[in-house]
This record gives structure tokens, sequence and C-alpha cells, in this order.
């Protein structure tokens, strides 16, 4: 008797024990994850999404590249992320880009937020070079880019600047557009 | 002997497990679901995902030629502080002192009283200060704390874009928009000072518009005198407002509001508060890619102290201002004001405010040029001219520098010349009520108080996980109140103080593991005033009491994804006359999350002391006591 008490009660401890890992309430439906495993995931549904031009792929060999232009925060995530897919036939690539100049052979470009500081003259040189810029630096899309990652109450969003992507003529499926916040290219204003 | 052998066995089976899973506990079940599962999900389901975004990535380097500190919302969530007032002490640049139960002396860089002037302070485009003495009422300054979206705190004079009584700094409190709070949120929670709740709704409103409607209601008891005597001002409050957004295209419209009602005990009758406010922006986005944004508000408030007196005050304001670019290199905003404040007070035996009723008419023009000297050197300058029913024109311009020599490091200068423009106490006042006014014969002859500021800055960004920001000013004041012999029976309000003021401000952030984030501040103030020649004041410290050094530091660490521990510790320098200790206080929260969307947040505040005091006379001061506060808050 004084075992199987002691017993339950051992069971018990193990059970609230296991009431404190997060995983195990949440359940399935929505682990904890970093910003860059869902940015990853992101950038490869993307992929299904955008309509580049047909020359866009003459250049990479018929896969489709995603880059990463500056400090990478994806570490191997990208790559895992995309191993072994494709999109529309094409195999995916991750390539990491130091100068702007090299990364516009990409079809995605991932901006990391180290080149904040040079943002107009990225987005000048990129403008109509057939890529889809995505980045998750403070107000992106506001300035010229063309896909703005924000996080909303722990969950990550998106902002797509509609002139960017046309203006760089690529086209965009409706199933990604509904879910976006849409802004116009507009100068900084007030609070 | 049997039975000891298979507890003993039992035990060595389960106790690791038991180890484990308490272990487990403190993990973050990072590997649960690897990159390739999540490339599975649709787009929708991905937007579902939560993401644990403790290791905040670092702000991007601000290029704000000013001394600016924001308190974020997570701050002011990590805080557990449950008003405006104690959510201010994050602001290592500001003074904030609490005097009673209701009130609290808060300024920038000196001069802080419980009628410190020398502070703006605006929640969401509307001006909170009052006419009455150009400070701000702090007990009717609320809102739902969990809709705050951010509060930006600058010191240093914000005269140009802010105007007059932006001399030390300004405080910006902003809230969210109505699209990001929809959904429900209920909070309650109680302690050994304060029983409080608030409910929020927020919903679409159609295609292109949001709104929210919030109530909030608190209870806070009374403090104790030195001598462990309540000091009968225990207070409860109730307000409630709505926000409500619409944007489409190039247009976008704000219209929200406010109203609230509160008491506050005292040996006698209570003292009563009440206020409604209404506010409408519209900001539209011209053909040229310029941005005009126009708004206007009004507000009333209406403050009884029995048997002392009592005010009404009616303020109606009309602002528009339209930024655009000129050319490659400049960015000019520029526009213009009207305010009309309608005051009516009664008075008493003891003090008046002399006319009874007076409207008093603020209008202001300004204009700012940044120009992008080079690519990394910009400058602004600009001014702001003023008229008021009290002096004639003021003109406050100002110069500012930033220079990002580095990517990551930024150095700026500025110059400007602000004023604080006389208040209703400052002209009109007389003491006792009716003539012959002996103690104080009101201030015929009060002119706006000046202020040249020379301020250097430096903002940093060492590593991705470190930002550092260091800030110095010298300021020359001139025509600072003081109180001199009148023609007449008392003496009168004028300007014969003056003298200098220099200090650093310095902050910090350094994120020491991904779960862990250590931030430090400390301010040192010096203060030389003197009255002029031919002055007959005495007290060079009825201008303000501060403390020479201030210094604070916060922990904020996330044991687990759904625990969070906060540690917030000050030491603030003595107040010398009169005089007040220097105090070190110690704030712990615990911060669990139950479940998606219940969040339990336990306060222990002061935690050092027993009581402590932080402004005001030995004899006559409160002591603020040790305390909890605990709070359940639930989004929906």
């Amino acid at each position: 008797m004084a075992l199987l008490t002691t017993m339950v009660r051992l069971c018990l401890l193990v059970a609230l024990g296991f009431a404190f890992n997060p995983g195990m309430v949440n359940g399935a439906e929505s682990p904890s994850l970093t910003m860059q495993q869902v940015q990853a995931a992101f950038l490869f549904n993307f992929a299904k999404f955008v309509t580049w031009p047909d020359d866009a792929f003459q250049r990479s060999g018929d896969s489709l590249i995603i880059g990463v232009l500056g400090e990478d925060p994806f570490g191997g995530i990208l790559e895992e992320t995309v191993r072994d897919k494709t999109v529309m036939g094409k195999k995916l690539t991750v390539k990491r880009f130091a100068r702007v100049q090299d990364a516009m052979k990409s079809h995605i470009l991932f901006l990391s937020a180290s080149e904040e500081g040079n943002l107009p003259q990225m987005m000048k040189a990129l403008e109509k070079a057939n890529v889809l810029t995505v980045s998750d630096m403070d107000q992106f899309a506001e300035h010229g880019g063309m896909i703005a990652f924000t996080v909303e109450d722990q969950k990550v969003r998106f902002t797509i600047n509609i002139g960017a992507v046309e203006r760089a003529g690529l086209k965009m499926g409706s199933q990604l557009l509904k879910l976006a916040r849409i802004v116009g290219d507009k100068p900084r204003t007030g609070n | 002997m049997q039975e000891q052998s298979v507890i003993a066995r039992t035990v060595s089976v389960w106790l690791p497990a038991l180890a484990a899973a308490l272990v487990c506990a403190g993990e973050p079940s990072l590997a649960a679901t690897a990159p390739k599962d999540l490339a599975e999900l649709s787009l929708e389901e991905l937007m579902n995902v939560e993401v644990t975004s403790v290791s905040k990535k670092a702000e991007r380097l601000s290029d704000a030629a000013a001394a600016v500190f924001v308190i974020t919302r997570d701050d002011i969530r990590r805080s557990g502080y449950t008003s405006i007032p104690e959510i201010l002490r994050l602001a290592p640049n500001l003074q904030v002192a609490r005097v009673d139960s209701s009130q609290y002396a808060i300024t920038a860089r000196g001069f802080n009283s419980t009628t410190a002037n020398k502070l703006l302070v605006l929640i969401d485009g509307r001006t909170v200060y009052t006419p009455l003495f150009s400070g701000v009422f702090w007990d009717a300054q609320d809102t739902l704390i969990e809709d705050i979206e951010r509060i930006e705190v600058i010191s240093g004079p914000g005269g140009t874009l802010w105007g007059s009584n932006a001399v030390n700094g300004v405080i910006n409190i902003i809230t969210r928009q109505s699209k990001d709070t929809t959904g429900g949120l209920v909070t309650f929670g109680g302690g050994t000072d304060e029983l409080g709740g608030g409910a929020r709704y927020g919903a679409k409103l159609g295609e292109n518009a949001t709104y929210r409607i919030y109530g909030k209601g608190f209870g806070r008891d009374n403090t104790v005198n030195g001598r462990g005597i309540s000091a009968q001002d225990s207070w409860k409050k109730g307000q409630a407002g709505f926000r409500t957004d619409w944007g489409k295209g190039n247009d976008a419209l704000t219209l929200q509001g406010d109203g609230y009602t509160g008491s506050i005990d005292q040996a006698g009758d209570d003292k009563s508060l009440s206020g409604v406010n209404l506010l409408a922006r519209w900001n539209r986005t011209l053909q040229d890619g310029s941005a005009l944004q126009v708004q206007g508000y009004y507000d009333k408030i209406h403050r009884a102290y029995p048997r002392t007196f009592s005010e009404t005050l009616d303020t109606y304001d009309i602002d528009a201002q339209h930024r655009f670019r000129l050319g490659a290199s400049h960015e000019i905003v520029w526009g213009g004001g009207y305010r009309l404040m309608q005051d009516r007070v009664t008075n008493s035996p003891t003090l008046a405010f002399l006319p009874e009723r007076k409207n008093l008419r603020l209008a202001n023009g300004f204009i700012q040029d940044s120009i992008a000297l080079r690519e990394r050197l910009q400058l602004t300058v600009g001014a702001k001219v003023e008229n008021n029913s009290y002096t004639s024109l003021e003109v406050q311009p100002s110069a500012r520098l930033a220079w990002k020599f580095r990517d990551d490091q930024l150095l700026w200068s500025a110059v400007s010349r602000v004023v604080r423009t006389p208040s209703r106490l400052d002209r009109e006042l007389f003491a006792p009520g009716t003539p012959p006014f002996t103690t104080l014969a009101g201030g015929p002859d009060f002119r706006s108080e000046k202020l040249i500021a020379y301020e250097i800055g430096y903002r940093a960004q060492p590593t991705s996980r470190s930002s550092l920001s260091i800030s110095t000013f010298y300021n020359v004041y001139d025509d600072l109140r003081s109180i001199e012999r009148g023609l007449g029976a008392g003496p009168v309000i004028s300007n014969k103080m003056q003298g200098y003021t220099y200090g650093v401000e310095t902050w910090g952030s350094y994120l020491l593991r991904d779960w862990w984030r250590l931030s430090a501040g400390y301010n040192y103030l010096k203060e030389k005033l003197a009255f002029e020649s031919g002055s007959r004041d005495t007290a060079v410290q009825g201008a303000g009491n501060d403390p020479a050094h201030q210094f604070s530091v916060r922990s904020a660490v996330n044991l687990a994804s759904n625990l969070e521990w906060d540690t917030a510790l000050r030491v603030i320098g003595a107040l010398p006359s009169p005089n007040v200790p220097s105090y070190v206080a110690l704030d712990l929260r615990l911060g669990w999350t139950l479940r998606k969307g219940l969040e339990f947040s336990l306060l222990g505040y002061n935690l050092l002391d027993h009581d402590h005091p932080e402004f005001g006379t030995s004899t006559t001061r409160s002591e603020l006591p040790r305390g909890f506060y605990g709070k359940l808050t639930w989004h929906y």
C-alpha cells in the first residue's frame, strides 16, 4: 500500500514536471521556434507563389537561387529547409553574397539587417533585376523592399510592396497577396 | 526490509525520470520541429506558428541627433508596473520621484518639483500639461497599460518641433493602433497596496477600419508618513475610452477618446478629478510623395480640491504639418497650430488665480530642414515661432548635426534655444484669496524663462548584441522664476534667477545570452544657479530638488519559454533641499505564461526597505512601502 502511494506520488511529480515543458503543453499545433526557422520556411514558400520572367533562369542553369546578402542569420537552416525540394521543376540552391552586384544572380534575396545602412543604394541596384527582395529590417517595404517580415504577437507576418514587385518584372500569386499587408512606397512620415 | 528495497528500487527508477522531466522544463523545445517539417506547412499554417523572439535582434542604430530613450511594450510588460509614472522610471534620462499615493515629481535634467514645469508630455499627440503651472497632473494621465505601444523619452530641448515647455525634455506616449489590438483582453490584479482591473475589446469595422474600446479601474492605498501614520491619501479612478483607425490608399484617419473620473482621499472632503478628450488625426500621402498630417483635439478636465480651489479647463487644439523632400538632400517639415484654453477657476480664501475666468491662446508656426550634407552627415536646422497670451513672439531655433562615421556608431551635437512661457501660476496667483495680497501678489511682469542648450552625444552598437548611448549637456538658463519685492502689499513672482547646469546621461544594453538581457543607465547632474544682484529671493532650491547621481540596472531573464524573471534595481542620490536621503530600491517580477494567452505576473516592489521617502520635507512627506502585486492577464 505504502509502495503504491509512493509510486503514485512520484508519477504525479513526473507528470507535473512535464506540465512545465512548453513543448508538451502546446502540443504539436504550435511549437516554439526561432525567427530564422520560420523565415526560412517562408522563403521557400515565396518561391511557390512568385513568377519570374522566363529568361531569369537562364543565368542559373535552371535552379532557383535563394541568396543571403550580408551577415547570415540562418546558419544551416536555409539549406536544411530546401534540401531535396523543387519548385516548378527547378532545384533550390542557397548562396551567400557580400556584394549586391553578385547578389543580382539570385531569384530570392534575403537582405540581412547588417545591410541596413546601405539600403537606398542596394534598392537602386536591384530595382529592375528580377530579384524578389526580402528582409526583416525595420520599414523595409516602405523603403522599396518587396517583402518585409515583422513579428506581431509572437507570430510572423509579412508586408508586401506591390509597386516594387511589379517594377522588378515579377508577378505574385493572389494566395500570397491576400495574406499580406500591402503598402506603397512613401516617404517617412511622423508617428 | 523487503518493502524498503522495493521502494528504493522504485525511487531509483523514477527519480532520474523526474529529474529529467524537471530539467526538460528549463529547455525550450527547439529541436522539436525540424526546418524540413516547417517547409511542409502551408502559408496560413506558417503564419500561426509562434516564435520565441527572446533575443530581439538589435534595433537599427537610430539617427536621431538627440538623447532619446524608447520604453518598449516589452519593457513595460516586464516591469510589472501599473501606472505611467512608475513606467517612466524605466527611462534612465528621467528623474521620477513619488511624492505620495497619487502625486509624482517628474522631470529631466533638473528642476524637479511637484509643479515641475520644464517637461512637455503628450499622449498620442495630445498635450497633457496644464496651463495652470506648465506642468503635469500625473494622477490624470492614464490609459490601458497593455495598449501602450511605446514611450519616447527625449531629454533635452524640443522647442523647434514640440514648442515651448519642451525645455528639458519631451515624453511622447504612443498607444497601439487599433489594428494591432483586435481580440479581447481582460486583466485584473491585487496586492498589498493596489487593486485593479481592465478589459479591452477590438475588432475590424468593415474592410478598411478597426476599432477598440477599453475600460479600467483601480484603487490605490494610502501611504504613511515618517512616523507611520496614514497620510490619508488613498485614491481610486475609473477610465474608459476607444480608438478607431481607418486607412485606404493614401489616407489614414484616427479617432480616439477617453473619459475618466476619480477621487483622492484627504482629511476632510475628497478631492475629485475628471476629464474627457477626443482627438482626430488625418494623414495623407500626396501625389508627389510628400506627407500631410492634420490633427485636432478637444480636452476637458475638471479638478476640485474642497476649500482650496477647483478648476475646469477646456482645450481646443488644431495643428497641421507637411513633410516633403526638396532636391536630393533636403527633407523639410513645416506647419503650425492654434490652441485655445478656456480656464475657469473657483478660488478660496487661501489662494486665488485672478481673474477667475481666463482664455489663453497659443499660435505657432515652425519649419525644419534636414540636410544631407554628405552621405553620413546630416544637419537639421529649424525654428518655431510662437505667440501666446502673455508674452509677445517667442522664437525657438535649433541646429543639430548627426555624423554616422561608422555603420554602427553615431556622433551628434546640438544647439537650441527654447523658452518656458508664463503659466497662470507665474502671472496670476495671489495669496491670500482676497486683497490685500500680502503673501503673494501675482507676477505682472513675469517673462518667459529661457534656455540655451549645448549638447553632444554618442551612440553605438559595438556588437549585434549590445548598444550604448552617452549624452552630455550644458544648459544656460536665464530669467528663471524667483520671488521679489513688489510695488504693493506683497512679493511678486519675477525672473531674477539664472545659472547653468551640466551633466551626463548614459545607458546601454547587453544580451549576455539569448535568454538574458542586461540594461543599465546612469546620469549625473550639476546645477549652478544663483540670483541676480538686486534679487531679494534667497531660496535657490525653490527652483528644483535634484539628485546629483542616479543609477539603474535591469535584468530580464527567460528561465523557460513560459517563465520570466525580471529584476530592476535603482540607486537615487540624495536630494539637497528639502533633504531626502539617497535610497536603493529593488523590484522583482516573475512572469508565468500558464497557457497560450494567459499570463500571471507577480511583482515585488521596494523590497529592500520596509518603506522609504522619495520627495518632500521630513515632517510631512510620505514613505513608499514595500509591497506585492499579482496580476492575471488573459488575451483571447
